[in-house]
């Protein structure tokens, strides 16, 4: 469960979050839908305790991010790129997250098994592909296996089959009661995985409920999106 | 805490860098121990800092792991990517910062540590063995403040980089400083209260050497250097705390 | 080599242009100026030469301007060695007065150069710097110490004895610059 509420964000003297409030809940696909700059990766950043708003809080399963102890075995998170030093082979960055929350070595090759990079455990982070970032950058979330994902733009940079591969990936671990939260720009891709959608626009929340409910009368997901940010918006 | 502070070991101990800095700083003291030998025989020097001096050399080690242990933390990623930085990775690991800052500081002077006894045994053993007919082996608390010294200039070099949050100046700052042309020894010869700048009074630990402008016992001159390394660490810990990732 | 003679050719305005708007806007290399500077004015007030302190700056500048985006930089001037020269060329342009403020025009230019091209080898701004800083600071001086022989071919020659040195200093910048020419039209982008 994630709760967000009446979230403000103030950058230098830019507001950029007003008053975010959602929920994603346990067993269901939320996705989390909004243009480049709409501040999805503001509002995630904010919930994984990266960066601080100026009001309001954000709650994984009832508490703040950064009060959780060994938080990968509760969370695990996909942001920007791997997160890993350039210098530094695939296995190398695994084991120091690993260690940093007492689990086990072994875990990291069955994650490195699990997201397709066993073959390129020895490789440098910095001469990875977009695509090979992103599985690592995906291993690292799956080291604790955790009941909560957290995922900014996760098909970015993989190519169809890897799409496919998260699509069904993220279905599996909602049908097993995970939570699941993920950020998106695409629309068609976000259609056909989520079970419930939360609109973006400008800083704030234009609507959020259960895919069907959000699309409503219109014909796609992407008619209903255009229709509620361009049309009649709160601003 | 301590898995985090093994988190923090492998981490560091795995960059490129830090290896390097690791080589350069245990290795370097004793290499100029041998190069210098002979004309530190020929000039029949014979002062009772023979071999701590060389020990300074050796400093750049310490310096390079101060800075790298953050500032690795800080470079980007990718070019993809480019607010991609291993502190996120960090960060959504070990959410809370002071327990990360003390497991970094704890495993920054785990390695510095063993590293300053390691080159201190190496350099002062190195100087027996060529000059030992003409110097004595130094008090062991002279020693022992030497690689506390070590210790605590890696953590000038942490603390400022928590600052900076940026490799680049404090190395060249500090390198610097450490070297003939250190400007705290400059500003010596124009006010005697340089002497108190954390660099230069730290030395008065375990150096007797004449070249200080105001003589200052070592207790007081670890103390005043360990204020100096405590503010600095107070205020580069405050910073992290607060700023964004 | 008709070739090379031909893109040297084209090294004109809108390369140095576009090199001079890159480095100008960039925001650690105003602040390392600064730095450089003001140091230089702390050493003169303390009755030291200048020039032995403010090189490290000018090191830091020569790496600043040679690992500053050369991916983005490749896909907008692709070609090349005439790119190695221009921003060379100019970082020279910028470091000039610079290097004249802080006392002695030719030495310190000379050795921003350098760093420039050292940097373009390494390719990264850290290990460059602590390569560069190691050789002036601690590796120069004590070879120095250990024989005076060794002391006029060393790279900082003419940080000391500017008449007789300059052209020592002048031949290991030349060397580094055509190092990193040969590396930088060689290797694939970093």
């Amino acid at each position: 469960m994630i709760t967000v509420e009446r979230v403000n964000k103030i950058k230098g003297k830019t507001p950029i979050l007003y008053d975010v409030s959602f929920v994603a809940r346990p067993g269901r696909v939320t996705g989390f839908l909004g243009p480049n700059g709409a501040g999805k990766t503001s509002t995630l950043r904010i919930l994984l305790g990266l960066d601080r708003p100026q009001s309001g809080v954000a709650l994984v399963c009832g508490r703040p991010y950064s009060g959780i102890d060994r938080p990968l075995t509760t969370v695990g998170a996909l942001l920007d790129g791997s997160g890993a030093h350039r210098a530094r082979s695939a296995r190398a960055h695994l084991r120091w997250v690993a260690a940093s929350n007492g689990l086990p070595g072994s875990r990291v090759d069955e994650v490195l098994e699990i997201v397709g990079l066993a073959g390129e455990a020895r490789k440098r982070a910095g001469r990875f592909s977009l695509g090979m970032s992103r599985r690592l950058g995906l291993a690292a979330a799956l080291l604790g296996d955790p009941e909560v994902l957290v995922l900014d733009e996760p098909v970015n940079g993989l190519d169809p089959a890897g799409i496919r591969w998260m699509r069904d990936f993220l279905r599996e671990r909602a049908a097993r009661g995970h939570t699941v939260l993920l950020s998106s720009h695409l629309m068609g891709e976000l259609a056909e995985t989520a079970d419930d959608v939360v609109v973006i626009a400008k800083g704030r929340i234009v609507t959020q409920g259960v895919l069907a409910d959000v699309v409503g009368d219109h014909r796609t997901l992407e008619d209903a999106f255009f229709a509620l940010t361009e049309g009649g918006g709160p601003w | 805490m301590v898995s985090l502070i093994r988190a923090e070991l492998h981490k560091l101990l795995g960059l490129p860098t830090a290896r390097i800095g690791l080589l350069l700083g245990t290795l370097l003291s004793p290499l100029v121990v041998l190069v210098n030998a002979p004309a530190v025989r020929r000039a029949g020097l014979a002062g009772a800092d023979l071999g701590l001096v060389e020990l300074g050399v050796g400093l750049i080690g310490p310096m390079i792991l101060g800075v790298v242990i953050v500032s690795s933390e800080f470079t980007s990623t990718g070019d993809d990517a480019p607010r991609a930085r291993q502190l996120t990775a960090t960060l959504i690991a070990v959410p809370h910062r002071m327990r990360l800052l003390t497991a970094k500081t704890a495993a920054l002077v785990l390695v510095v540590g063993v590293q300053a006894i390691v080159a201190a045994a190496a350099t002062i053993g190195l100087t027996q063995v060529m000059h030992g007919d003409r110097v004595q082996v130094p008090a062991f608390g002279r020693i022992a403040a030497a690689a506390l010294y070590w210790v605590l200039l890696a953590l000038l070099a942490y603390a400022i980089t928590l600052i900076t949050r940026n490799g680049i100046v404090p190395l060249t700052l500090l390198i610097v400083n450490s070297t003939v042309v250190s400007v705290s020894y400059l500003l010596t010869k124009v006010t005697s209260a340089a002497a108190y700048l954390p660099d230069i009074v730290g030395a008065q630990m375990f150096l007797q050497g004449s070249d200080f402008p105001v003589r200052i016992a070592p207790v007081t001159a670890g103390l005043v250097m360990t204020a100096w390394i405590a503010a600095f660490l107070a205020v580069g810990a405050v910073l992290f705390h607060r700023r964004d990732a | 080599m008709r070739r090379v003679h031909a893109e040297l050719l084209t090294l004109p305005s809108w390369r140095v242009t576009a090199e001079l708007l890159k480095l100008l806007t960039l925001p650690s290399l105003l602040l390392t100026a600064v730095l450089t500077l003001t140091t230089a004015a702390v050493v003169s007030w303390a009755d030291a030469e200048p020039v032995p302190y403010a090189q490290a700056g000018f090191l830091v500048l020569g790496v600043l301007a040679a690992t500053d985006s050369p991916v983005a930089t490749l896909i907008a001037m692709p070609q090349r060695l005439p790119l190695h020269a221009a921003r060379a060329l100019t970082l020279g342009v910028l470091a000039l007065p610079l290097a004249a403020a802080a006392g002695d025009a030719l030495y310190l230019t000379c050795t921003t150069l350098l760093a420039f091209g050292v940097a373009t080898l390494v390719r990264l701004p850290l290990p460059s710097v602590l390569t560069l800083l190691g050789s002036h600071f601690i590796a120069c001086p004590l070879l120095r110490a250990a024989s005076t022989d060794v002391a006029p071919f060393l790279p900082d020659a003419a940080a000391g004895a500017p008449s007789r040195g300059l052209l020592t200093t002048a031949a290991w910048t030349a060397c580094a610059l055509t190092l990193s020419a040969w590396s930088f039209t060689r290797r694939d982008a970093p």
